[in-house]
Protein backbone atom coordinates (compact mmCIF):
# COMPACT_ATOMS: atom_id res chain seq x y z
CA UNK A 1 0.00 0.00 0.00
CA UNK A 2 2.75 2.44 0.64
CA UNK A 3 5.76 3.04 -1.34
CA UNK A 4 9.15 4.75 -0.25
CA UNK A 5 8.17 8.54 -0.71
CA UNK A 6 4.82 7.89 1.65
CA UNK A 7 7.31 6.97 4.45
CA UNK A 8 7.31 10.08 6.25
CA UNK A 9 7.65 10.50 9.95
CA UNK A 10 4.23 11.37 11.89
CA UNK A 11 4.55 12.07 16.16
CA UNK A 12 2.04 9.79 18.41
CA UNK A 13 0.19 12.70 19.13
CA UNK A 14 -0.75 14.83 16.31
CA UNK A 15 -3.91 15.61 14.71
CA UNK A 16 -4.75 15.80 11.10
CA UNK A 17 -7.63 16.87 9.77
CA UNK A 18 -9.14 16.34 5.93
CA UNK A 19 -8.37 19.32 3.70
CA UNK A 20 -11.05 19.81 0.96
CA UNK A 21 -9.43 17.22 -1.61
CA UNK A 22 -9.54 14.76 1.41
CA UNK A 23 -13.25 15.93 2.04
CA UNK A 24 -14.47 15.09 -1.28
CA UNK A 25 -12.10 11.79 -1.69
CA UNK A 26 -14.27 10.71 1.12
CA UNK A 27 -17.65 11.94 0.59
CA UNK A 28 -17.84 11.68 -3.10
CA UNK A 29 -18.57 8.43 -4.42
CA UNK A 30 -16.13 6.57 -6.79
CA UNK A 31 -13.04 6.94 -3.86
CA UNK A 32 -10.34 4.63 -5.21
CA UNK A 33 -8.78 4.04 -1.91
CA UNK A 34 -8.63 0.51 -0.26
CA UNK A 35 -11.18 -0.24 2.74
CA UNK A 36 -8.03 -0.03 4.92
CA UNK A 37 -7.21 3.39 4.04
CA UNK A 38 -10.57 4.76 3.93
CA UNK A 39 -10.96 3.30 7.61
CA UNK A 40 -8.10 5.43 8.25
CA UNK A 41 -9.57 8.67 6.50
CA UNK A 42 -12.60 7.96 8.70
CA UNK A 43 -10.29 8.17 11.48
CA UNK A 44 -8.90 11.24 10.76
CA UNK A 45 -12.24 13.21 9.68
CA UNK A 46 -13.44 12.45 13.01
CA UNK A 47 -9.86 13.89 14.21
CA UNK A 48 -8.23 11.26 16.36
CA UNK A 49 -4.90 11.48 16.80
CA UNK A 50 -2.57 9.44 15.08
CA UNK A 51 -2.08 7.05 18.18
CA UNK A 52 -5.95 7.15 18.86
CA UNK A 53 -5.76 5.85 14.89
CA UNK A 54 -3.34 3.29 15.59
CA UNK A 55 -5.59 1.59 18.04
CA UNK A 56 -8.88 1.88 16.38
CA UNK A 57 -6.97 0.53 13.00
CA UNK A 58 -7.33 -2.86 14.27
CA UNK A 59 -6.67 -4.73 11.07
CA UNK A 60 -3.62 -2.79 10.50
CA UNK A 61 -0.12 -2.44 12.09
CA UNK A 62 0.45 0.97 13.07
CA UNK A 63 3.80 0.76 10.24
CA UNK A 64 0.44 0.64 8.25
CA UNK A 65 -1.21 3.35 9.34
CA UNK A 66 1.22 5.67 10.07
CA UNK A 67 2.88 5.12 6.36
CA UNK A 68 -0.56 5.61 5.02
CA UNK A 69 -0.97 9.11 7.07
CA UNK A 70 1.96 10.06 5.63
CA UNK A 71 0.77 9.15 1.69
CA UNK A 72 -3.22 11.07 2.73
CA UNK A 73 -0.35 13.95 3.92
CA UNK A 74 1.81 13.77 0.46
CA UNK A 75 -1.19 13.61 -1.27
CA UNK A 76 -2.76 16.62 0.15
CA UNK A 77 -5.81 14.47 1.25
CA UNK A 78 -4.79 15.45 4.97
CA UNK A 79 -3.19 18.39 6.62
CA UNK A 80 -2.30 18.99 10.30
CA UNK A 81 -5.65 20.07 11.87
CA UNK A 82 -3.12 23.19 13.43
CA UNK A 83 -2.96 24.51 9.99
CA UNK A 84 -6.62 23.90 8.88
CA UNK A 85 -8.78 26.42 8.14
CA UNK A 86 -11.68 25.29 9.36
CA UNK A 87 -9.78 25.71 12.41
CA UNK A 88 -9.53 29.30 12.68
CA UNK A 89 -12.99 29.89 14.14
CA UNK A 90 -13.69 31.99 17.09
CA UNK A 91 -13.09 30.73 20.45
CA UNK A 92 -16.15 29.50 21.96
CA UNK A 93 -17.83 27.93 19.12
CA UNK A 94 -18.87 24.39 18.78
CA UNK A 95 -16.95 23.48 16.07
CA UNK A 96 -13.59 24.92 17.30
CA UNK A 97 -13.26 22.62 20.43
CA UNK A 98 -10.52 19.98 19.02
CA UNK A 99 -10.61 17.27 21.31
CA UNK A 100 -9.96 13.69 20.79
CA UNK A 101 -12.75 11.32 19.11
CA UNK A 102 -14.11 9.22 21.00
CA UNK A 103 -14.48 5.83 19.75
CA UNK A 104 -16.41 2.94 20.88
CA UNK A 105 -14.30 0.42 21.98
CA UNK A 106 -14.41 -2.39 19.56
CA UNK A 107 -16.50 -0.17 17.16
CA UNK A 108 -13.86 -1.23 14.23
CA UNK A 109 -13.95 -4.42 14.44
CA UNK A 110 -17.84 -4.49 14.49
CA UNK A 111 -17.98 -1.49 11.66
CA UNK A 112 -17.82 -3.50 8.31
CA UNK A 113 -20.10 -6.11 9.33
CA UNK A 114 -22.58 -3.25 10.59
CA UNK A 115 -21.95 -1.07 7.47
CA UNK A 116 -22.93 -4.11 5.01
CA UNK A 117 -26.21 -4.58 7.43
CA UNK A 118 -27.15 -1.01 7.57
CA UNK A 119 -26.55 -0.24 4.06
CA UNK A 120 -28.96 -3.56 3.49
CA UNK A 121 -31.61 -2.21 5.80
CA UNK A 122 -31.24 1.67 4.62
CA UNK A 123 -31.80 0.00 0.80
CA UNK A 124 -35.13 -2.80 2.50
CA UNK A 125 -36.60 -0.77 4.69
CA UNK A 126 -35.12 3.07 4.24
CA UNK A 127 -33.75 3.43 7.94
CA UNK A 128 -30.77 1.64 9.82
CA UNK A 129 -30.74 2.24 13.41
CA UNK A 130 -27.20 1.04 15.51
CA UNK A 131 -28.67 -1.80 17.53
CA UNK A 132 -25.67 -0.72 20.42
CA UNK A 133 -27.82 2.63 21.05
CA UNK A 134 -31.22 1.32 20.18
CA UNK A 135 -32.47 2.07 23.92
CA UNK A 136 -29.92 5.62 24.46
CA UNK A 137 -29.60 4.17 27.64
CA UNK A 138 -26.55 6.90 27.76
CA UNK A 139 -28.71 10.02 27.52
CA UNK A 140 -31.89 9.58 28.91
CA UNK A 141 -34.66 12.06 27.87
CA UNK A 142 -35.53 14.28 30.42
CA UNK A 143 -38.32 14.32 33.35
CA UNK A 144 -40.31 17.60 33.67
CA UNK A 145 -39.75 19.58 30.56
CA UNK A 146 -40.53 18.58 26.99
CA UNK A 147 -37.13 17.02 25.31
CA UNK A 148 -35.84 19.22 22.43
CA UNK A 149 -35.01 18.12 19.10
CA UNK A 150 -32.82 19.56 16.81
CA UNK A 151 -33.39 19.73 13.48
CA UNK A 152 -30.74 20.30 11.18
CA UNK A 153 -31.24 20.40 7.58
CA UNK A 154 -31.81 23.54 5.30
CA UNK A 155 -34.62 22.41 3.16
CA UNK A 156 -37.12 24.97 4.76
CA UNK A 157 -39.82 22.69 3.46
CA UNK A 158 -38.67 19.85 4.73
CA UNK A 159 -38.31 21.60 8.40
CA UNK A 160 -41.54 22.80 8.38
CA UNK A 161 -42.91 19.50 7.54
CA UNK A 162 -40.83 17.54 10.46
CA UNK A 163 -41.59 20.30 12.53
CA UNK A 164 -45.71 19.77 12.24
CA UNK A 165 -45.22 15.54 12.75
CA UNK A 166 -42.82 16.42 15.57
CA UNK A 167 -44.73 18.81 17.74
CA UNK A 168 -47.60 16.30 17.45
CA UNK A 169 -45.11 13.54 18.97
CA UNK A 170 -44.86 15.82 21.79
CA UNK A 171 -40.63 17.32 21.26
CA UNK A 172 -40.17 21.03 21.38
CA UNK A 173 -38.34 21.21 18.11
CA UNK A 174 -35.40 23.39 17.56
CA UNK A 175 -33.86 24.19 13.76
CA UNK A 176 -30.73 24.83 12.30
CA UNK A 177 -29.85 25.19 8.78
CA UNK A 178 -26.05 26.28 8.64
CA UNK A 179 -23.20 26.40 10.64
CA UNK A 180 -23.62 29.61 12.84
CA UNK A 181 -27.49 28.56 13.32
CA UNK A 182 -25.87 24.94 14.80
CA UNK A 183 -23.70 26.86 17.06
CA UNK A 184 -26.57 28.90 18.55
CA UNK A 185 -28.68 26.16 18.53
CA UNK A 186 -26.09 23.86 21.05
CA UNK A 187 -25.71 27.29 23.31
CA UNK A 188 -29.63 27.59 24.04
CA UNK A 189 -30.98 26.38 27.10
CA UNK A 190 -32.22 23.85 27.66
CA UNK A 191 -29.65 21.90 25.46
CA UNK A 192 -31.06 19.50 22.56
CA UNK A 193 -31.94 15.99 23.52
CA UNK A 194 -31.73 14.57 20.35
CA UNK A 195 -31.11 15.39 17.18
CA UNK A 196 -31.58 14.61 13.77
CA UNK A 197 -28.88 15.55 11.16
CA UNK A 198 -28.76 16.29 7.60
CA UNK A 199 -25.59 15.38 5.57
CA UNK A 200 -25.36 18.09 3.09
CA UNK A 201 -25.73 21.18 4.39
CA UNK A 202 -24.47 24.37 2.55
CA UNK A 203 -21.25 25.03 4.96
CA UNK A 204 -20.76 22.33 6.25
CA UNK A 205 -20.93 18.55 6.33
CA UNK A 206 -23.14 16.55 8.63
CA UNK A 207 -20.44 13.80 9.28
CA UNK A 208 -18.18 16.58 10.35
CA UNK A 209 -20.86 17.92 12.98
CA UNK A 210 -21.23 14.31 14.13
CA UNK A 211 -18.01 14.30 14.89
CA UNK A 212 -17.87 17.23 16.63
CA UNK A 213 -20.82 16.11 18.73
CA UNK A 214 -19.30 12.74 19.74
CA UNK A 215 -15.95 14.76 20.87
CA UNK A 216 -17.98 17.26 22.92
CA UNK A 217 -17.36 17.12 26.59
CA UNK A 218 -21.01 17.78 27.46
CA UNK A 219 -22.56 16.73 24.32
CA UNK A 220 -21.30 13.71 23.07
CA UNK A 221 -23.75 10.92 24.34
CA UNK A 222 -26.88 12.96 22.32
CA UNK A 223 -28.62 10.58 19.74
CA UNK A 224 -28.16 11.71 16.61
CA UNK A 225 -30.02 10.24 13.60
CA UNK A 226 -28.32 11.02 10.68
CA UNK A 227 -30.51 11.64 7.49
CA UNK A 228 -28.97 10.96 4.07
CA UNK A 229 -28.98 10.62 0.55
CA UNK A 230 -26.89 8.49 -0.19
CA UNK A 231 -27.39 4.72 0.95
CA UNK A 232 -23.26 3.77 0.49
CA UNK A 233 -21.38 1.45 2.47
CA UNK A 234 -18.60 3.99 3.01
CA UNK A 235 -21.54 6.39 4.24
CA UNK A 236 -22.29 3.73 6.35
CA UNK A 237 -19.10 2.58 7.85
CA UNK A 238 -18.19 6.70 8.02
CA UNK A 239 -21.29 7.12 10.35
CA UNK A 240 -21.12 4.10 12.54
CA UNK A 241 -17.32 5.28 13.19
CA UNK A 242 -18.29 8.34 14.03
CA UNK A 243 -20.89 7.06 16.35
CA UNK A 244 -24.42 7.66 14.39
CA UNK A 245 -27.23 5.95 16.08
CA UNK A 246 -29.23 5.67 13.20
CA UNK A 247 -29.69 6.67 9.51
CA UNK A 248 -32.74 7.48 7.54
CA UNK A 249 -32.52 8.20 3.74
CA UNK A 250 -33.90 10.92 1.62
CA UNK A 251 -36.42 11.01 0.91
CA UNK A 252 -38.15 9.34 3.17
CA UNK A 253 -41.79 8.21 4.40
CA UNK A 254 -42.75 9.76 7.82
CA UNK A 255 -43.91 6.72 9.28
CA UNK A 256 -39.93 5.32 8.28
CA UNK A 257 -38.56 8.36 10.07
CA UNK A 258 -40.58 7.82 13.10
CA UNK A 259 -39.61 4.37 13.52
CA UNK A 260 -36.27 5.20 13.64
CA UNK A 261 -36.83 7.64 15.88
CA UNK A 262 -38.95 5.51 18.54
CA UNK A 263 -36.63 2.59 17.86
CA UNK A 264 -33.61 5.14 19.06
CA UNK A 265 -35.16 6.68 21.86
CA UNK A 266 -36.67 3.42 23.44
CA UNK A 267 -39.85 2.50 24.99
CA UNK A 268 -42.93 4.65 24.52
CA UNK A 269 -43.37 5.35 28.35
CA UNK A 270 -39.74 7.54 28.50
CA UNK A 271 -41.22 9.48 25.34
CA UNK A 272 -43.13 12.36 25.66
CA UNK A 273 -47.20 12.65 24.88
CA UNK A 274 -48.56 13.71 21.81
CA UNK A 275 -48.71 17.87 21.55
CA UNK A 276 -46.05 18.76 24.21
CA UNK A 277 -44.10 20.37 22.43
CA UNK A 278 -43.43 23.78 20.95
CA UNK A 279 -40.90 25.01 18.30
CA UNK A 280 -37.93 27.61 18.36
CA UNK A 281 -35.39 28.32 16.18
CA UNK A 282 -32.06 28.97 15.95
CA UNK A 283 -29.96 31.74 14.16
CA UNK B 1 -60.09 16.53 15.12
CA UNK B 2 -57.86 13.56 15.73
CA UNK B 3 -53.69 13.82 15.62
CA UNK B 4 -53.65 11.65 12.44
CA UNK B 5 -56.62 14.43 10.72
CA UNK B 6 -54.31 17.10 12.31
CA UNK B 7 -51.28 15.76 10.83
CA UNK B 8 -52.98 14.61 7.41
CA UNK B 9 -54.15 18.07 6.81
CA UNK B 10 -50.83 19.95 7.68
CA UNK B 11 -49.10 17.77 4.85
CA UNK B 12 -51.81 18.31 2.35
CA UNK B 13 -51.42 21.72 3.11
CA UNK B 14 -47.14 21.57 2.77
CA UNK B 15 -47.49 19.43 -0.08
CA UNK B 16 -49.61 22.18 -2.07
CA UNK B 17 -46.60 24.61 -0.83
CA UNK B 18 -43.93 22.45 -1.93
CA UNK B 19 -45.67 22.08 -5.60
CA UNK B 20 -45.82 25.63 -5.85
CA UNK B 21 -42.20 26.81 -4.83
CA UNK B 22 -40.53 23.92 -6.92
CA UNK B 23 -41.48 26.09 -10.43
CA UNK B 24 -39.27 29.22 -8.99
CA UNK B 25 -36.72 26.64 -7.56
CA UNK B 26 -36.58 25.48 -11.18
CA UNK B 27 -36.14 28.22 -12.96
CA UNK B 28 -33.37 28.92 -10.89
CA UNK B 29 -31.41 26.06 -11.50
CA UNK B 30 -32.01 26.57 -15.29
CA UNK B 31 -30.57 29.92 -15.03
CA UNK B 32 -27.67 28.40 -13.48
CA UNK B 33 -27.32 25.65 -15.83
CA UNK B 34 -27.53 28.34 -18.59
CA UNK B 35 -25.23 30.42 -17.10
CA UNK B 36 -22.62 27.66 -16.57
CA UNK B 37 -23.49 26.31 -20.04
CA UNK B 38 -22.43 29.67 -21.59
CA UNK B 39 -19.39 29.86 -19.88
CA UNK B 40 -20.40 32.64 -17.40
CA UNK B 41 -20.60 30.31 -14.22
CA UNK B 42 -18.18 29.28 -11.85
CA UNK B 43 -17.94 25.84 -9.93
CA UNK B 44 -19.42 27.22 -6.96
CA UNK B 45 -22.21 27.84 -10.07
CA UNK B 46 -22.18 24.37 -10.27
CA UNK B 47 -21.77 23.22 -6.72
CA UNK B 48 -25.20 25.38 -6.27
CA UNK B 49 -26.61 23.70 -9.34
CA UNK B 50 -25.95 19.91 -7.91
CA UNK B 51 -26.75 20.87 -4.28
CA UNK B 52 -30.60 21.86 -5.48
CA UNK B 53 -30.88 18.85 -7.38
CA UNK B 54 -30.04 17.05 -4.43
CA UNK B 55 -32.06 19.50 -2.20
CA UNK B 56 -35.12 18.49 -4.51
CA UNK B 57 -34.25 14.70 -4.77
CA UNK B 58 -34.36 14.35 -0.73
CA UNK B 59 -37.45 15.75 -0.54
CA UNK B 60 -39.84 15.58 -3.40
CA UNK B 61 -40.86 12.32 -2.80
CA UNK B 62 -41.71 12.43 0.36
CA UNK B 63 -44.71 15.42 -0.57
CA UNK B 64 -45.77 12.80 -2.40
CA UNK B 65 -43.58 13.46 -5.69
CA UNK B 66 -41.74 10.22 -6.76
CA UNK B 67 -40.93 11.02 -10.43
CA UNK B 68 -39.68 14.38 -9.53
CA UNK B 69 -37.16 13.00 -6.99
CA UNK B 70 -35.88 10.50 -9.61
CA UNK B 71 -35.51 13.10 -12.09
CA UNK B 72 -34.12 15.78 -9.61
CA UNK B 73 -31.43 12.53 -8.69
CA UNK B 74 -30.68 11.81 -12.35
CA UNK B 75 -29.46 15.14 -12.62
CA UNK B 76 -27.63 14.96 -9.93
CA UNK B 77 -25.95 11.36 -10.53
CA UNK B 78 -25.00 12.72 -14.21
CA UNK B 79 -23.09 16.50 -11.99
CA UNK B 80 -21.34 13.93 -9.78
CA UNK B 81 -18.19 13.16 -12.15
CA UNK B 82 -18.16 16.76 -13.17
CA UNK B 83 -17.51 17.89 -9.08
CA UNK B 84 -16.33 20.91 -8.87
CA UNK B 85 -14.63 21.51 -12.38
CA UNK B 86 -17.00 22.99 -14.52
CA UNK B 87 -14.43 22.84 -17.41
CA UNK B 88 -13.85 20.86 -19.78
CA UNK B 89 -17.23 20.17 -20.79
CA UNK B 90 -18.51 19.61 -24.26
CA UNK B 91 -22.09 20.71 -26.11
CA UNK B 92 -23.22 17.13 -25.53
CA UNK B 93 -22.40 17.30 -22.11
CA UNK B 94 -24.36 20.35 -21.67
CA UNK B 95 -27.20 19.07 -24.03
CA UNK B 96 -27.78 16.05 -22.08
CA UNK B 97 -27.75 18.20 -18.51
CA UNK B 98 -30.07 20.44 -20.17
CA UNK B 99 -32.34 17.53 -21.39
CA UNK B 100 -32.28 16.17 -17.69
CA UNK B 101 -33.91 19.76 -16.40
CA UNK B 102 -36.17 19.47 -19.21
CA UNK B 103 -37.21 16.04 -17.62
CA UNK B 104 -37.44 17.42 -14.22
CA UNK B 105 -39.34 20.52 -15.40
CA UNK B 106 -42.11 17.53 -17.31
CA UNK B 107 -42.34 15.60 -14.39
CA UNK B 108 -42.92 18.66 -11.72
CA UNK B 109 -45.53 19.66 -14.12
CA UNK B 110 -47.13 16.37 -14.43
CA UNK B 111 -47.23 15.99 -10.54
Amino acid sequence: MADEKSKVEVGAEEVYGLTGRGNRELRESGTRLSAAELEVLVLVDGRASVAQIERSAKDQSPAQVRATLGKFHLGGLIELASRLKSESIDAGDFFSVTMPLRIPKGATAQSGKEASEGVSSLQEKGYYVRIARRSAAGHPLPAGRKPVMLLIDDDETLVKLLHTVFQLEGFSLRTAGNRAEIVTAFAEQPPPDFVLLDVMLPDIDGFEVLGRIRSHPTASKLPVIMLTAKATREAVLNGLHLGADGYVTKPFDIEVLMSAVRTVLGPSESRPGPKDGGPSRSG
Amino acid sequence: MSDADELAAALAALGVEYRANLAPRLDALEALAAALAGGQGDAEDLRTLRRGLHTIAGSAKTFGLPAVTDAARAGEAFLDPWRDTVKPQGAAEWAELDRLLAALRAAAQSA
